[in-house]
């Protein structure tokens, strides 16, 4: 009996391992413009060679290469980013109820684009003031708190303050910002999808490539420090040195993310849970299951929103609106805890 | 993703010069209006602008923190307005203590801020009225109207709207009738952003062009923006695409330049053709005088072989003139903006 339920639980695990690539064909496929997928799969082999395939609409092309792919590889990556640090943080903290934003990421990352479009103007991408001050934030966090890292109310204290800081600072700014920058401002912060670019991925994947490969060779160690830090020394673990490492790397993937997309609220906190449901709290497959769940729930949520209508629901409005219900029902049917 | 929930058109407002009465705002409240306004404070841009073309300026005590602090225009129509006190800021919040101190008989705000208007009338007892053209020009002309009703200057009122109109029937005389295919496909890129498009705007309309987002979302929700994918914009593919410009040059998030050098857009007509324009768009609502302009200026930007020998420079120094009494302000605008193509000849 236990082995078929881990034989289904393995075979469930692999569905959404590979999830993400079955997702990732779909969602090219999937806009506003009509492509048929054999006008997609001759768009891309015209790209290879353009004169083997003339009659290829470069409306095609343009779409394909320039809009949906760098839109479905951000989703992807942003999807897992959320979802391993979230993961991470509660198993590092031991608490169901943090999520990637505790650290003061989201209200720095807030704060250094609005600096940025405030006084830098279009010469200077929002998106390097946002990753900026989220690490900062995060540092600042770090630094306040001094060895409390290793308590958990400390840190999440400080978090807190921290927070209310940039936050204090974002509206300091907002104050004397022109209405004009604020409308780009309040724009970016909704959080959206919808002017994805080669530009954003170049200079956020290979971040949150880094972020996730760390966390992900981390991932038994979380196991360890998600027992008390008397067990996880006696086992020979340098608690505070990988507290460190996973706080950075987590900062990281989270900054990077925020940054490009603005704050998508939620998938942190929900995947996590929903791996745990399902799989247990098992870091060593929380960590792998996380990203591919995330970046999959991700597609979908972003599939959905250029699917439906011509016009756009900023996906992090439609990840709370879609995920929270969800998630409640999930809790309900299994009232657990789990971790 | 709706950007404004305001929904109402301003009701037609039934009121009697020297006689107290009840007006609907755009938020759907009555609000009962002295007999003599004398004292206004206005946190609504565009009362704001009214107020200065019907030559009421003597009634204004105190503005909103855009017009006295960002509103490159407001400047030139109305140097003495910096020295008015400034009673809102840009998080909506509301010096109290300053408008029980200025004391004025109406307060205009804005339909935008749902809870300025109730929040300021219920903790000091005065008069509110959320009132905006609502991006129509029949809002804009009633509220004109009822300003100069309101204010003693319903003469001056009567006269602009009566220009207004005139102007609008021209431009539309001088295009003639048109086949839906001959109006030229534009996409409005608004707000600081390349894909936040109004679903409704007239100035396009009435110059013999066609909105590509019109009816984008039902006019029940009383919208007049959505944000829409990038690649709407391609299959759109608009003949032109309008960029924002009423923003000063340093602080244009979105530029035609950087529109037409945007390689995901390679595709589309407007690029190609490389017709992508400014035009200026909503400024806190509008200005009564530069959407009579604009309208001209897409009008001869639609249909060049119409509009041969409008000199625009000089027709629109001449409808500032008419508004604010004031020479030359289109061409300093125009200087303001970087619009060199609103004064090519």
């Amino acid at each position: 009996m236990s082995g078929q339920k881990n034989s289904k639980a393995r075979g469930l695990a692999i569905f959404f391992l590979i999830l993400p690539l079955l997702l990732f064909l779909v969602s090219l496929s999937i806009g506003s413009y009509g492509i048929s997928p054999r006008g997609l799969f001759k768009a891309v082999l015209s790209v290879v060679s353009p004169a083997s395939y003339p009659d290829v609409p470069a409306a095609y092309r343009d779409i394909l290469l320039r809009i949906r792919l760098p839109r479905v590889l951000l989703a992807m990556a942003v999807g897992a980013a959320l979802s391993v640090s979230g993961a991470s943080l509660q198993a590092l903290f031991k608490n169901p109820l943090v999520n990637e934003y505790i650290l003061g990421i989201s209200s720095g990352a807030a704060f250094g684009g609005a600096l940025s479009l405030v006084f830098l103007g279009r010469a200077f991408p929002p998106q390097v003031g946002g990753f900026v001050f989220a690490v900062a934030a995060v540092g600042a966090v770090l630094l306040i708190s001094g060895k409390a890292e290793s308590h958990f109310i400390s840190l999440l204290l400080t978090g807190i303050i921290v927070t209310a800081f940039f936050s204090a600072l974002l509206s300091l700014v907002e104050f004397f910002a022109s209405p004009y920058v604020l409308q780009a401002l309040f724009f970016w912060l909704m959080g959206s999808l919808s002017l994805a670019s080669w530009k954003d991925l170049y200079i956020s994947l290979p971040l949150i490539a880094v972020g996730l490969v760390i966390l992900y060779l981390l991932r038994w160690r979380l196991n360890v420090l998600s027992m008390s830090d008397e067990e996880a020394r006696s086992l020979g673990v340098n608690v505070r040195r990988e507290k460190i490492i996973v706080i950075a790397a987590t900062t990281l993937i989270t900054a990077a993310a925020t940054a490009i997309v603005g704050i998508i609220g939620w998938v942190g906190f929900i995947v996590p849970h929903l791996v745990r449901m399902m799989f247990g709290a098992d870091n060593r497959r929380v960590v792998p299951i996380s990203a591919a769940m995330g970046a999959s729930i991700m597609m979908i949520a972003d599939d959905i929103i250029r699917g439906v209508s011509s016009f756009e629901i900023p996906i992090g409005i439609f990840t709370s609106l879609v995920g929270i219900p969800i998630f409640l029902v999930l809790l309900k049917k299994t009232r657990k805890v789990w971790l | 993703m709706i950007i404004t929930l305001s929904a109402l058109i301003l009701s037609a407002a039934v009121i009697f010069p020297g006689q107290g009465q009840n007006i609907k705002d755009n938020l759907g409240r009555s609000v009962a209006v002295p007999p003599r306004v004398e004292r206004i404070l206005s946190l609504q841009p565009e009362i704001t602008r009214i107020l200065v073309a019907l030559g009421a300026t003597d009634r204004l005590i105190g503005v909103d923190y855009f017009i006295g602090r960002d509103d490159h225009l407001f400047k030139i129509l109305f140097p003495g307005g910096k020295r008015l006190p400034v009673v809102s800021m840009p998080d909506e919040s509301i010096n109290k203590e300053l408008i029980v101190r200025l004391d004025p008989d109406i307060i205009f705000a804005s339909p935008t801020e749902l809870q300025v208007p109730d929040s300021i009338q219920r903790s000091l007892g005065i008069p509110v009225a959320a009132l905006a053209s609502m991006g129509s020009f029949e809002g804009l002309l009633q509220e004109i109207e009822l300003v100069g009703i309101l204010t003693g200057f319903e003469e001056r009122a009567r006269d602009l709207g009566r220009y207004f109109r005139e102007k609008i029937r021209s431009i539309t005389e001088s295009i003639g009738p048109l086949a839906i295919e001959d109006r030229p496909r534009a996409y409005l890129a608004f707000w600081s952003s390349l894909v936040r498009t109004p679903v409704f705007y007239e100035p396009v309309q009435a110059a013999g062009g066609r909105n590509v987002a019109d009816g984008l979302l039902p006019p029940r929700l009383g919208t007049i923006g959505a944000v829409i994918t990038v690649e709407q914009v391609i299959k759109w593919d608009p003949d032109i695409i309008l960029v924002q410009g009423s923003f000063l040059p340093r602080e244009r998030q979105v530029t035609v330049e950087g529109v037409l050098g945007d390689n995901r857009l390679g595709s589309v007509k407007a690029i190609r053709q490389r017709r992508v324009h400014y035009t200026l768009g909503f400024w806190y609502w509008w200005e009564p005088a530069g959407v009579l302009v604009e309208t001209l200026f897409l009008a001869r930007l639609f249909h060049p072989e119409r509009f041969e020998r409008l000199d625009l420079e000089k027709e629109g120094n001449a409808i500032y003139e008419m508004f604010y009494k004031k020479p030359e302000v289109f061409s300093k605008l125009g200087r303001l903006l970087d619009f060199h193509e609103w004064t090519e000849k």
